[in-house]
């Protein structure tokens, strides 16, 4: 039964009381809002579809009663491999109110190898359990062998599938325990062996509410993103964020967006959005590739925070972000950063609304020891861009090796514990387990923390240690990227095995579109040279072409991955230094 | 063929955004055949395209572009 809520429950109260789950959060938004905004879709540079509160749930309780009539029970877990079209958000939430699992799949896109999708979509299957895939036409021609497999089934979706549904009636829409599962988020791969992160109802309405204490929500707030939907980011604070609140979405095609980056500008100036989540790319993306005569006067006048997450944030690139904007009305407050992973529904630490990230430039000899000290006169230096402060529902640590906890400005291994914690990896107990110590999450990433700040240095697992030392990758790649013939953005870096020596070495792959003996040959000494200046010996220099280095599908070079493959199929073309 | 190539002018326009010094653009060419054209880099090549002929594609055509032709034809419907 859905709760009753008084009618002076007001914004954002719903979701606090004990027994919230997300159908009687939403059905309260629904009475509470009406005809109000709920979302808006844009593609191709203009509105295409608006929904008020009402009609997105009462279509969301059409899906769920077709839902129920095609044999969705509930618990199983649905795939949605779908366009990004305005039909997702009545879809979406209507297999929650039927009781079941959505999990959202990015669909394959013209460059996707055929393989890798398949490779994907069956590692997902077998580690999840799919039970049904929800997708339409052309892609289930495509993939329908693959898509007909014994034990999944499949539904196709066109826009009118379930508009002659009668409303699953609302007092049956809300059977779920705030302890139920809600949704089933799969990280980002490549080899098909993704983790689902399970998460209740509770985590995400818990995460929904700390952090909207952190981000000052407000009932004048809206959000615009790009963001596709099978990304945390995209998913969590981009929609059921502000789902739960009850304050309007403007989402736009991530497929047009990136031919068009200045949509998102557009959209933002035309529905007054105040709120953004970024990538640590998009920045760049906007700051270079959006012409100035089309950005409107007042374009970020409405803006009151980016935020940047996901991927190492960028100095550079904030700044380059707030050159590009502050004519059209942005504020250099209104930049924030965050620290967020699907396994804690999605932010750990937020920087403090209306002050800038903190920005720390480390020694990069004492930053490879374990100690972050601030650089003095023209010593090598890494500008770290602190991440904020911990949200409330949220404890951050940072241990060392012994996984004893570290003083202010230790680099270790960040662990957290959350209200809005995962449930677990989806029918993988042991993968689960091995990410928990004495109650902690263990994140996998390395940093460490100052004055209550956090900052992110890289990854634990890809860290490479040289004769006792530690080197990040970033660093490498950061470096290498900056080399004349070396494609920008385009570098891994990884270790190699050294069992002579007992320990490891650096080696790197990098794209580039030199050709010629010669040219390789110069480029190569003036990638050794890089490392040399800051005292990382690159012992391995692996060249590829352009498009050589595979991505997964949330956009993100895997070290582990390229290495192994450069290692296997480069042989012939490697280049060492020594 | 060298009948299947697109516009020398158009072809060097595309090159020079995805800084490739050569590389055959035929009409059949899909943009991810071609090193370094990829989700990112495309929108650096419709605006050079734009900038470089002084149009402005819509975002749907831009979206629905196969092949290298394809944008060839574009820009010659949008020139007139």
């Amino acid at each position: 039964m859905i709760p009753e809520f008084s009618s002076e429950s007001g914004f954002g109260l719903a979701l606090q009381l004990p027994n919230a789950t997300l159908p009687a959060v939403w059905a309260e938004n629904a009475r509470r809002l009406c005809d109000a905004l709920a979302v808006s879709h844009w593609a191709d540079g203009k509105v295409i579809h608006r929904y008020t509160w009402r009609a997105l749930f009462d279509e969301a309780r059409q899906v769920a009663s077709w839902l129920r009539t095609l044999g969705v029970a509930r618990g199983q877990v649905c795939a949605m491999l779908l366009r990004p079209d305005s039909t997702f958000y009545p879809l979406y939430m209507g297999v929650v109110l039927a009781g079941a699992i959505p999990s959202v799949v990015a669909y394959p896109n013209e460059r996707l190898h055929p393989q890798k999708f398949r490779d994907g979509l069956q590692g997902m299957a077998a580690k999840s359990g799919l039970d049904w895939i929800l997708t339409d036409a052309e892609l289930h021609a495509r993939f329908a062998e693959l898509l007909n497999a014994p034990d999944i089934r499949v539904a196709l979706i066109d826009d009118t599938t379930w508009k002659t549904c009668q409303l699953l009636d609302v007092t049956d829409v809300a059977i779920a325990s705030p302890e139920d599962m809600c949704l089933l988020q799969h990280s980002s791969g490549t080899t098909g062996l993704q983790k689902g992160v399970a998460l209740s109802h509770r985590a995400v309405l818990q995460h929904a509410h700390h952090y909207g204490q952190a981000i000052g929500m407000s009932p004048r707030d809206s959000v615009a993103s790009w963001l596709p939907l099978y990304h945390d980011m995209g998913l969590i604070a981009a929609f059921h964020v502000p789902l739960a609140f009850g304050i309007p979405i403007v989402q736009l095609d991530a497929f047009t967006w990136v031919v068009r980056p200045g949509e998102l500008l557009q959209a933002i100036a035309h529905e007054r959005a105040t709120l953004v989540w970024l990538p640590n790319f998009a920045f760049n993306l906007i700051a270079d590739r959006v012409r100035t005569s089309e950005i409107a006067a007042d374009a970020c006048v409405s803006l009151r925070l980016v935020t940047s997450c996901s991927e190492p944030v960028r100095q550079s690139s904030i700044e380059r972000f707030i050159e590009k904007l502050s004519p059209f009305g942005l504020r250099s407050t209104s930049i924030g950063a965050s620290f967020a992973m699907a396994e804690t529904t999605f932010a750990i630490t937020q920087t403090p609304i209306g002050t800038a990230p903190v920005v720390e430039h480390v020694s990069r000899a004492t930053i490879a020891n374990g100690a972050a000290v601030i650089a003095i006169d023209d010593e090598p230096a890494r500008a770290c861009v602190s991440s904020g402060q911990t949200i409330s529902g949220c404890d951050v640590r940072v241990v060392d090796a012994d996984g004893v906890q570290s003083s202010d400005g230790a680099v270790g291994s960040i662990e957290v514990r959350s209200v809005s914690l995962f449930t677990g990896y989806h029918h993988n107990e042991a993968a689960t387990s091995r990410v928990f110590r004495d109650g902690w999450f263990v994140t996998g990433d390395m940093g460490y923390r100052r004055k209550g700040e956090l900052f992110v240095i890289g990854r634990e697992k890809d860290l490479i240690i040289v004769a006792g030392k530690n080197i990040y990758p970033e660093d490498v790649e950061d470096a290498v990227g900056r080399v004349e013939g070396v494609t920008a953005g385009r570098t891994v870096a990884f270790e190699i095995d050294d069992e002579q020596r007992g320990t490891g070495q650096i080696a790197v792959v990098v794209e580039t579109a030199e050709q010629s003996l010669a040219e390789l040959k110069a480029l190569r000494s003036r990638v050794a040279r890089i490392g040399t200046d800051f005292d990382v010996p690159i012992n391995h220099v692996f060249f590829a072409e352009p498009r050589w280095l595979i991505k997964s599908s949330s956009g993100k070079l895997s070290r582990k991955d390229n290495g192994a493959r450069a290692i296997a199929e480069l042989e012939d073309v490697i280049w060492k230094t020594t | 063929m060298e009948d299947d190539l697109i516009d020398a002018a158009l072809s060097r326009i595309i090159l020079d955004a995805l800084t490739l010094k050569t590389f055959p653009l035929k009409k059949g060419t899909k943009s991810f055949e071609v090193p370094g054209w990829d989700s990112l880099s495309h929108v650096s090549v419709i605006m050079a395209v734009e900038d470089a002929y002084a149009v402005r594609f819509r975002t749907g055509d831009i979206v629905a572009l196969q092949s290298v032709g394809e944008l060839e034809a574009l820009l010659r419907r949008t020139q007139g």
